[in-house]
């Protein structure tokens, strides 16, 4: 409640007095005379203050509401706030619920500029609080009418308020006569009125109630609309500062490559290793052990590797050629030989009194031959041999029997003698089927070895994926992915095709194809507009060109080495070379080949195509439309611009995938059609037309505009290269999937991932994806956009018919 | 002295007949509204109808009659309208979109279209989680409503109602609290301090005070004011659940068979499909699975926690009332008169 200050001077009570004489009070004022005059008590002269408007004083200002509302918080929190202080922690409230909203939504987002927006969104909701009846309201009515009807003041406690918030209260006093009088005359209200002031004063009042209701009435349609409107204009410049933010992470990823890469840390790893190597210390090498350390130097690698790295293992483990007799091997003995002198046809009770499993075991025991570490198997041997022939005498020594008895030696031997004189016999495979190599502190040392090298690759390829992530990964607001949006959103532009079009030829992707065609056949046809049309294109591929010299495949395959590329090499060679010292032959040749110089499928080549690839992809794409040009032109200055070459040629640059090529050629002009065939062929027998439309694509020379147009950059050079590879790789007799239609016999072997990266996309079907995003931003904007105009045009007319009240003519002295 | 006679001072007028001296009747007094469910939604339509009718024909008019109630009940303009143009914005042209593109804008807009709903739903009923615990523990009724009789201007002569309600809340402003309106009958001592008593029982300040309105009065007022500051913090965090709870993958189920057409069955099944989607959302919201990072495992919890937390402390810091008089004994006070030795 706002205090009586007169019943508080009355009844002593200093401390409103105390609250009354603050800072802000003016320094001339004695409030005990203005109180002691009972004669002539009168109402104290207000000592609220406007508050100032200019740009200067807001941060001032913000200062000030920031601790009126840290203090609002205090106070509230005390129990002792008053209803101002309430309202503006609700207006707090309202921002933090607004800001925990954003944050979640971020969390729910993939990408950068996604996560960007959720704050943008938050933030431009609020300033379109604030803006809307500023800009829609305010500023009219101040041009208007000459009076802010928004201002605000700050009362003796500080508290700010808006001057006009209730009509029926509103601090007048604030308002010199001078001021009042100013307002007026802007209002055109007769100088010569009668309480000239009062008439001023109710004019404002209701022109700022008016505007009051204004704003309730237009700021629900306007707060959503204006806050999607800013959104819309702000995401093209966020996304730039992104693109920017996300090429500099990206490149000092490798400029700092060291300490990139100490950032991936593999001391679990290291570490698990060291327990693993210490449990089996010294014991025998088992099937165990061996997955469990061939897991733990797998982590983190692809499968491929993993099983090389196995194999590599077991090998090195095996390399002792020291081995374990035990039971089961005993009984693996036994089975072998009951299946073979099975074959002579005894009986089980013969084959058991042959080759007496528990006895043989019993056998070995007695002579010392179970055992681990054996590398000499040859007292195993004799054992077998007169243990088994001694129970074959026994069973078989009357005469009748000898054949049985010699049958049985002659399997004897050839089971223990080898095949080859380098292979082992039947039984000695057996005997060394348990490996029993120690892991001694040697093996140990090599596996910490190869743990190490294969760490510090993964903790490379972390580092170079992270970049290829950035730079050109399959995914959204990559630097690639940015290259390639801002490079299409200005092709409508170039080619001349107006919003109504792509409205008309966005469902289909013939329309889009004949729209284009028409679109670049205007083109060629006026040589200013195809100058015009080829410098734009031209200078958007210096630029792309520029943006993407990351992968630069004209450097890798070059001298001029890329900081990607030496990365890479460096990386992988010198983990393939310490693999190879280590005795990981598989491994090393996984990483990096048979031939450090090509081999596809080595690791080392993925990490490097992948990234050139992408780039190629998206510059074939880009390349090809200036071709097309090139090309429509040629056509159109050639006489033959209606023979069928060019009609075909025309239709495929459009709308040409990579099986096109193959079939559309094909069965047009199959030069050995049967009779049948030949009816639903329009010229049959023309196996040069294939060689024709090729040349005019790809080889004829190119149209001298073109070629002024392009030759001062990088453009013509790189133009030329696309034309050359395409010819090759599509018109070898390699790769073109029918017969009859080679043009460059034995020329350039491309597989079809190379063709299908040579292509690149479709021109039709850039366009289309184009017009669908394009009509849908574009139609957004206009439902929106228009909303919002009309929006804005009826409140600011509005203001032409506020504050409309009759002059009294009595009023007038 | 005979003054002369102009026409300019004689007026010859109609003499209304003196109009019966009346006690106020009850049309004509501010009146305490019970807080029930009948009262609350009869004050929400006639505060609504109003708030788009009445009170801005008369704020566009200037009227000397409009108020700042009026403008503050106003308020729910923009925010119904704002709510409907929000979820317009991210749905009303996707059926310009091709069919696919549409599918996938609608799918991402209806989100956006039920986040708004929810914000709205989860604000009002968050609301409770500090009004009634507040009711049971201190017996001080935050929302209880009053109707207040306002006497207008005339401003056309044809004009004869000059009365207008006003829907109030007692404890609304903490520096003009209506008081008056807790009182009894003032000729009845009593039911005069009656509601004043229960909440002084209620908080221990004892039974059959002489002036328990004094001393409930300051204990009123601080529960006013922390409510108020926990209803404000916590209301717009759990208003940020919903919208949360809304952009969940389950509930992509309720919106493909999602009908407002009551009158068929599909209405009942579409909002079965409703109860079962705001289950499994919650859930999801909870317990995000196929997670990946820990800031998307953690996020819906700690949004959760926060608001549960602000709603908590709010509570536990409305209940920790400091403005109850001290307990002190009287014989224990120091008297100032009397004279008193410090050893």
């Amino acid at each position: 409640m706002k205090t009586n200050l007169i019943q508080s001077y009355l009844d002593g009570n200093n401390f409103a007095l105390q609250q009354y004489n603050s800072d802000k009070v003016r320094h001339d004022f004695d409030v005990k005379k203005e109180l002691t005059n009972h004669t002539f008590i009168k109402p104290l002269p207000g000592n609220g203050k406007l508050v100032k408007n200019s740009v200067f004083d807001t941060p001032a200002e913000l200062f000030k509401d920031y601790k009126y509302n840290l203090r609002a918080f205090r106070h509230a929190l005390k129990g002792k706030a008053n209803d101002h202080e309430l309202g503006t922690l609700n207006d707090f409230g309202m921002k933090l619920g607004g800001l925990a909203i954003a944050t979640y939504l971020l969390t729910k987002r993939a990408t950068p500029k996604t996560k960007i927006m959720e704050f943008v969104g938050f933030a431009t909701f609020f300033a379109a609080m604030d803006i809307w009846p500023k800009l829609a309201l305010q500023l009219p009515a101040q041009m208007l009418h000459g009076f802010n009807i928004r201002q605000k003041y700050r009362d003796n406690v500080g508290t700010k308020k808006m001057v006009f918030q209730d009509h029926q209260f509103i601090p007048w006093d604030l308002y010199s006569d001078e001021e009042i009088n100013k307002i007026g005359d802007r209002m055109r209200v007769p100088k010569d009125m009668k309480n000239r002031r009062d008439f001023i004063q109710e004019k404002m009042r209701k022109i700022a109630l008016q505007n009051n209701t204004m704003w309730m009435l237009t700021s629900g349609f306007a707060t959503p609309i204006m806050s999607a409107l800013l959104c819309n204009i702000l995401e093209k410049p966020i996304a730039k500062i992104q693109h920017n933010t996300r090429n500099v992470k990206a490149n000092e990823l490798l400029a700092n490559f060291p300490e990139e890469i100490s950032k991936y840390n593999y001391d679990e790893n290291s570490n698990a290793l060291s327990e693993l190597l210490a449990k089996y210390k010294d014991k025998p090498v088992n099937s165990q052990m061996l997955k469990r350390i061939s897991a733990n130097l797998s982590e983190g690698v692809d499968d491929g590797t993993a099983k090389a790295i196995f194999y590599d293992l077991k090998n090195l483990f095996g390399s002792t050629n020291v081995y374990t007799v035990d039971k089961n091997t005993v009984q693996d003995l036994t089975n072998l030989f009951k299946k073979n002198f099975l074959k002579l046809g005894l009986s089980k009770g013969e084959l058991d009194v042959l080759v007496p499993s528990e006895k043989m075991a019993e056998i070995f025991e007695k002579n010392g031959l179970l055992k681990d570490g054996i590398s000499d198997f040859s007292q195993h041997l004799l054992t077998i041999q007169k243990t088994i022939m001694g129970n074959a005498s026994k069973l078989y020594n009357s005469n009748n029997d000898k054949t049985n008895l010699k049958r049985i030696e002659f399997i004897l031997d050839n089971m223990l003698s080898p095949s080859s004189p380098n292979a082992d016999s039947e039984v000695k495979k057996i005997l060394k089927s348990k490996n029993s190599a120690i892991l001694n502190s040697e093996l140990s040392d090599k596996i910490i070895n190869i743990s190490k090298v294969l760490n510090g690759l993964k903790a490379r390829s972390q580092v170079l994926d992270k970049y290829v992530y950035l730079k050109a990964a399959q995914a959204p607001e990559t630097v690639l992915a940015n290259v390639w949006n801002n490079f299409t959103d200005e092709l409508p532009e170039i080619f001349g095709i107006t919003p109504d079009e792509i409205k008309k030829s966005r469902y289909d992707r013939e329309l889009v194809s004949k729209l284009l065609q028409s679109k670049i056949e205007s083109i060629v046809s006026n040589d200013e507009h195809y100058e015009n049309v080829v410098k734009m294109l031209a200078g958007k591929l210096v630029n792309m060109h520029l943006d993407t010299d990351f992968g630069d495949s004209e450097k890798l395959m070059n001298e001029d080495i890329s900081q990607y590329k030496m990365h890479v090499v460096q990386s992988f060679d010198s983990a393939g070379d310490s693999l190879k010292e280590l005795n990981m032959p598989t491994v090393a040749r996984r990483i990096v080949g048979y031939d450090k110089m090509g081999d596809k499928s080595s690791l080392k080549n993925i990490q490097l195509s992948y990234l050139t690839d992408r780039v190629k992809g998206v510059r074939t794409s880009f390349y090809q439309l200036l071709n097309t040009l090139d090309v429509y032109r040629r056509i159109a200055k050639s006489k033959d611009a209606n023979s069928d070459e060019a009609k075909l040629a025309k239709s495929v640059l459009l709308e040409g995938h990579t099986s096109d090529y193959a079939t559309k050629f094909y069965m047009l002009r199959h030069p050995k059609n049967s009779d049948n065939l030949n009816e639903l062929v329009e010229f049959s027998n023309d196996s040069e037309f294939y060689k024709r439309v090729m040349n005019l694509m790809f080889n004829d020379k190119i149209d001298e505009t073109t070629k002024n147009k392009t030759q001062d950059s990088v453009v013509l050079k790189a133009l030329e290269k696309y034309r050359k590879d395409m010819y090759e790789i599509f018109g070898d007799e390699f790769n073109f999937a029918k017969p009859y239609h080679i043009i460059r016999p034995n020329g350039r072997k491309a597989t079809s991932e190379e063709k299908f990266i040579q292509k690149g996309c479709p021109i039709d079907e850039m366009f289309f994806n184009l017009f669908k995003s394009k009509y849908n931003s574009q139609k957004w904007f206009n439902i929106f956009g228009k909303m919002g105009a009309i929006l804005f045009g009826v409140t600011v007319l509005s203001q032409f018919f506020m504050g409309r009240m009759k002059t009294n003519k009595e009023n007038k002295s | 002295m005979i003054l002369p006679i102009h026409k300019s001072n004689i007026t010859f007028r109609h003499q209304e007949a003196e109009p019966e001296k009346k006690l106020p009747s009850k049309e004509e007094e501010d009146v305490l509204l019970e807080n029930n469910l009948t009262n609350r939604s009869r004050i929400a339509l006639d505060k609504f109808t109003k708030a788009f009718t009445v009170y801005p024909a008369r704020g566009m008019k200037g009227s000397i009659n409009s108020n700042f109630y009026e403008f503050l009940t106003m308020g729910t303009v923009p925010y119904v309208i704002g709510s409907a143009t929000l979820m317009g914005v991210f749905n009303y042209a996707n059926k310009h979109f091709s069919h696919e593109q549409a599918k996938a804008a609608s799918k991402l807009g209806s989100k956006m279209a039920l986040g708004v709903l929810l914000y709205a739903l989860f604000k009002s009923v968050s609301k409770s989680f500090i009004n009634y615990p507040v009711k049971w523990a201190t017996g001080v009724d935050t929302q209880l409503p009053y109707r207040k009789v306002n006497h207008i201007l005339q401003e056309d002569p044809n004009d004869f109602d000059l009365t207008s309600y006003e829907y109030h809340k007692v404890g609304e402003s903490v520096e003009f609290t209506r008081w008056d309106l807790l009182y009894g009958d003032s000729k009845d001592k009593k039911t005069l301090n009656e509601k004043y008593d229960k909440i002084a029982k209620k908080n221990g300040l004892g039974e059959n005070l002489n002036d328990s309105d004094q001393a409930v009065k300051p204990l009123y007022r601080e529960v006013l004011v922390k409510s108020n500051l926990a209803r404000s913090i916590s209301s717009y965090l759990w208003a940020a659940v919903g919208v949360a709870m809304a952009v969940q993958k389950p509930w992509e189920d309720y919106f493909k068979g999602a009908t407002l057409k009551f009158w068929t069955p599909d209405f009942y099944k579409s909002m079965k499909i409703f109860g079962r989607s705001f289950v499994k959302s919650a859930k999801e919201l909870y317990s995000p699975s196929g997670a990946v990072k820990n800031i998307e495992k953690y996020a819906g919890k700690t949004l959760i926690g926060v608001a549960a937390a602000s709603t908590l402390l709010g509570l536990l810091n409305t209940l920790h009332i400091t403005s109850k008089p001290s307990k002190t004994k009287e014989s224990d006070v120091i008297d100032a008169n009397k004279e008193s030795v410090v050893s």
